[in-house]
């Protein structure tokens, strides 16, 4: 009688059983998390006034704007822009699915061109593009999430971008910026990484986290550096890792601006700003806005001169608006803006669908 | 890209196979010579020549096989994968040229009772199979504890054991397969050319074993330091094995056989993983304190179950409402504040119907310790360990006498010891906002020590009311709570989450209770502080509740 082939059999079974294990579903979030949210959920609704399509203006932008609607349109799927004059219009070529930005006498735009990822500055004036040596062919994971947009610097002869990426456990990572002479278009690749904080007069201003062992009660530092336009540090300062984020520099670079914020009951609340001295790294001030009943400040937008802050405010029923705060008083001024067609909506806040430019200082 | 892969394989394959096919230099049968300390005579030339040509074209054509899949490695920037791909590659090639070479065919007899491996090869091929197989086998485990172990970690957890096994099965045929009867120098070379394959079996076998055991790991599960052993190994074993493999070696008696000895070390390994990952009570026995004198069980935590709006006490199966407790505070909409003393036997709550904050020991009536509270504020709660103090906004209250000292510029209670309360002197905050004070009081309401704090950290007081648990990014610290230094920095080993963990409450064997909002899993764990290691803890409501445990925050 000829033997059963049991260890074959047994091998079998278990090459069965690995094989059923090794495809069985693993229930997992869906891919990544960051990556599959749609950044911008917009339903489907019209727009009241569909601005034409316009790449020159007769003044400077005052704000640009993500409208609140998703048809496929020319109007819905690119920034809008709104002169000081009430000009209208929508840029072509500006997706909106990506970030834009303004220069701060809002007669430049700096938008990722859709046509070869390639970036450009349109000259709002004249509608002349000026391709800059820069791409960024797989975009960016969004300011929602931490992703830093590209900036002017003061005076709007350079510019930074900071590309950026998901590394494989889906952490942003924040990779090393890039300045961009406008006048040349030389690109210079700062030597470190770290999270731009803002241009002063001195030039560009970054922040990295470091651990720290020697600093009581804090398990962290800040270390702010300042590159010139040509990429050299001129000056680093190190503050507590709770001022590594959230933190503004003046335009003189003495002060770092930042919203108070509360933790309370799984939220934040809002309650003031303070100045903080880049060389004593002591609060030198805390400003209490003298805003109307229910309204708080939800984020600083940059400076306005030495003295002045623009924030964004939300209202008693969550409104959002732009105010100027004045540091010495307190006093605000709301900065009058048409913001009921942007879009705003969870991954895509109000702050987020809008970019500022030249404040009216009437 | 696999598909091209796929096919580079098919060219680079039999090419390999016909380059090896040239004819053998004289100095490869005299290093066989040299290795395997047998004489080549005319008797037994043509069966050792066979040999190495068969085995030299398999192991070509495996190794070549491995080098095409390189690609694979550059693209995924990995050096260490490509070097594992040719060697597993070239395993298989010494495998399949022993097949080839027609040993394997018919019954297999008795053992032989030679050593065709010298000792020390076999321990080390028996350590790495072992860890191997304790690396494959909690990937097992914990798969069937309900850990998600993704399709990476199955297929390196499959592929591990099946090279143990395939190896182990090989040397043990080789062992077991009839010597041909013949002269004594052609039963020399048998054995000689048995004792190569076998040598290179288990050389290339430890390798491949511990290095795709890699991928049947999970990262995050492993401390620094036990990763830092295993590269060591990973890379010293497999060098010590090869050169084991290449040192002169005559095939000699066994005095004695024992091949199950790396089952039995894979299983005792393998049963120490299983014990690491095995599930955990389902109640964390929060702060058990002396039970003479009080009736009741203490309670483990209590519960806010929001489609009820009502706080209830837990103790395992046992759930008693606590109907009189406000579930959120009037004019204000937000949670009331509960919290449940360390030894789960004092509770404090708002009272539902006199809107006092008033303390509870069930099955004792309630003593109120505040007056009525006006609409719309909230006060921090928080108790001792013992239950006998509570600290309402920034006055301490003893729960007995009702006896109140004044905390001067306490805002935020990280916990009350012993002896101590710590506290900072603002509410916890987001980035951005400048340095708080990490105050120290003593019972009187003296502060015994002040420094600077940084706001944005979750912090809670261990129970000795030393030192306090900090979460800072991906690491749990150790910080003296008088003096703010760090005492030790933990990393921990949680499983992917979102956001920062909160630490919930202490254990009775000093670890920690974290929530955190988890990828897949359980939201709750307990953390050992002193290795970052945590268990899950299943039980505890995360869906539409809201727990209490020794704070109300």
């Amino acid at each position: 009688m000829r033997r059963l082939p049991w260890r074959s059999a047994i091998a079998v079974v278990l090459a069965i059983l690995a094989a059923w294990w090794v495809a069985e579903p693993v229930p997992s979030p869906d891919g990544r998390p960051v990556q599959s949210v749609p950044l911008v959920a917009r339903p489907a609704a019209p727009v009241p006034d569909r601005p034409p399509e316009r790449a020159r203006y007769a003044s400077p932008i005052r704000y640009a704007f993500i409208p609140a609607c998703d048809d496929g349109s020319g109007p819905c799927r690119n920034w809008n822009l709104v002169s000081a004059d009430g000009e209208r219009g929508w840029l072509p070529g500006a997706d909106a699915a990506s970030s834009l930005t303004l220069s701060p006498d809002g007669t430049r735009a700096l938008y990722r061109h859709g046509e070869d990822d390639r970036y450009v500055v349109a000259d709002l004036r004249t509608g002349r593009l000026t391709p800059l040596a820069v791409r960024d062919e797989d975009g960016s994971v969004g300011e929602i999430f931490g992703a830093q947009p590209p900036r002017f610097s003061l005076d709007g002869r350079h510019l930074v971008l900071q590309p950026d990426h998901l590394d494989e456990d889906d952490e942003l990572v924040l990779e090393r910026p890039l300045i961009v002479d406008l006048g040349n278009g030389s690109v210079r690749r700062l030597p470190r990484a770290g999270r731009v904080a803002g241009w002063t007069r001195a030039g560009l201003v970054t922040v990295i986290s470091e651990r720290a062992d020697d600093l009581p009660g804090h398990p962290s530092r800040a270390r702010f550096t300042v590159y010139s336009p040509q990429g050299r540090a001129v000056r680093t300062y190190t503050l507590p890792g709770n001022l590594a984020e959230g933190t503004f520099p003046s335009p003189s670079g003495d002060l770092l601006a930042s919203v108070l914020y509360e933790a309370a009951d799984g939220g934040r609340t809002g309650t003031g700003v303070t100045l903080t001295g880049t060389a004593s790294g002591r609060s030198v001030r805390t400003v209490l806005p003298r805003l109307p009943p229910g309204w708080r400040i939800r984020s600083i937008v940059r400076w306005d001169g030495e003295g002045e802050l623009i924030v964004i405010t939300r209202g008693p029923s969550r409104e959002p608006a732009y105010h100027v705060l004045d540091l010495a008083t307190g006093g605000v001024r709301r900065i009058e803006l048409d913001l009921a067609g942007v879009a705003n909506y969870p991954l895509q806040p109000a702050e987020l669908s809008t970019v500022l430019a030249a404040v009216d200082r009437s | 890209m696999l598909i091209g892969l796929v096919v580079l394989a098919f060219l680079a394959i039999p090419i390999a196979g016909a380059a090896a096919n040239s004819p053998l230099h004289r100095l490869e049968a005299e290093r066989f010579a040299g290795r395997q300390r047998v004489d080549v005579t005319a008797g037994n030339g043509e069966h050792i020549l066979r040999h190495l040509q068969i085995t030299r074209r398999w192991r070509w054509m495996g190794a070549a096989g491995g080098l095409a899949f390189t690609p694979a490695a550059l693209a995924a920037e990995s050096p260490f994968l490509g070097v594992h791909l040719v060697l597993a590659g070239w395993l298989v090639g010494v495998g399949c040229g022993e097949v080839a070479f027609g040993r394997f065919r018919g019954r297999a007899r008795r053992a032989l009772g030679m050593r065709l491996v010298p000792p020390a090869l076999t321990l080390v091929w028996t350590v790495c199979a072992a860890l191997a197989c304790a690396v494959a086998l909690s990937a097992v485990a914990g798969s069937l504890s309900g850990e998600a172990v993704g399709t990476g970690r199955r297929l390196g957890a499959v592929a591990t054991l099946a090279v143990v096994a395939a190896v182990q099965a090989m040397v043990r045929e080789l062992r077991l397969r009839a010597v041909p009867q013949g002269p004594a120098d052609l039963v020399g070379a048998e054995l000689a050319t048995r004792s190569r394959t076998a040598r290179s079996l288990m050389a290339a076998g430890s390798a491949v074993a511990l290095w795709t055991s890699v991928y049947a790991t999970a990262e995050e599960s492993w401390s620094p330091w036990v990763q830092q052993l295993g590269v060591l190994l990973g890379c010293v074993l497999p060098i010590v094995a090869w050169f084991m493999s290449v040192v002169p070696y005559q095939v000699g008696t066994a005095r004695r056989r024992w091949d199950a000895a790396p089952a039995v070390v894979g299983v005792a390994v393998a049963c120490t993983a299983l014990y690491a990952v095995g599930p955990v009570p389902s109640r964390p026995a929060l702060q058990a304190a002396p039970r003479t004198g009080y009736p009741a069980e203490p309670f483990a935590y209590a519960c806010l179950e929001f489609a009820t709006g009502r706080w209830t006490l837990v103790d395992g199966d046992e759930q008693i409402p606590v109907d009189r407790a406000a579930t959120t505070v009037p004019g204000a909409h937000t949670r009331a504040p509960f919290a449940v003393s360390g030894d789960g036997r004092t509770v404090v709550y708002l009272d539902r119907s006199s809107h006092r904050l008033v303390a509870q020991r069930p099955p004792a009536a309630p003593r109120p310790l505040t007056g009525p509270l006006p609409g719309g504020t909230t006060p921090q709660v928080a108790l001792s360990g013992d239950g006998r103090h509570a600290v309402i906004g920034a006055e301490l209250i003893d729960t007995s006498t009702g006896t109140r000292v004044p905390l001067p510029g306490a805002r935020r209670v990280l916990g009350l010891g012993p002896d101590r309360i710590v506290a900072t002197t603002a509410p916890r905050a987001l980035p951005g906002t400048p340095d708080t004070e990490l105050l120290t009081f003593d019972l009187t309401g003296s502060i015994r020590t002040r420094t600077p704090f940084d706001p944005t950290l979750e912090a809670l007081l261990t129970p000795d009311g030393r030192d306090l648990a900090v979460v800072s990014g991906d690491e749990l610290l150790t910080m003296d709570a008088g003096t703010g230094r760090v005492h030790r920095r933990t990393g921990m080993r949680l499983p992917a989450h979102s956001g920062e963990p909160e630490l919930l409450g202490w254990a009775a064997d000093g670890r920690l209770l974290v929530a955190l909002d988890p990828e897949d899993g359980a939201a709750h764990h307990l953390l050992d502080p002193r290795t970052g290691r945590a268990r899950p803890v299943e039980g505890i409501p995360v869906e539409g509740h809201t727990i209490a445990l020794g704070s109300s925050r």
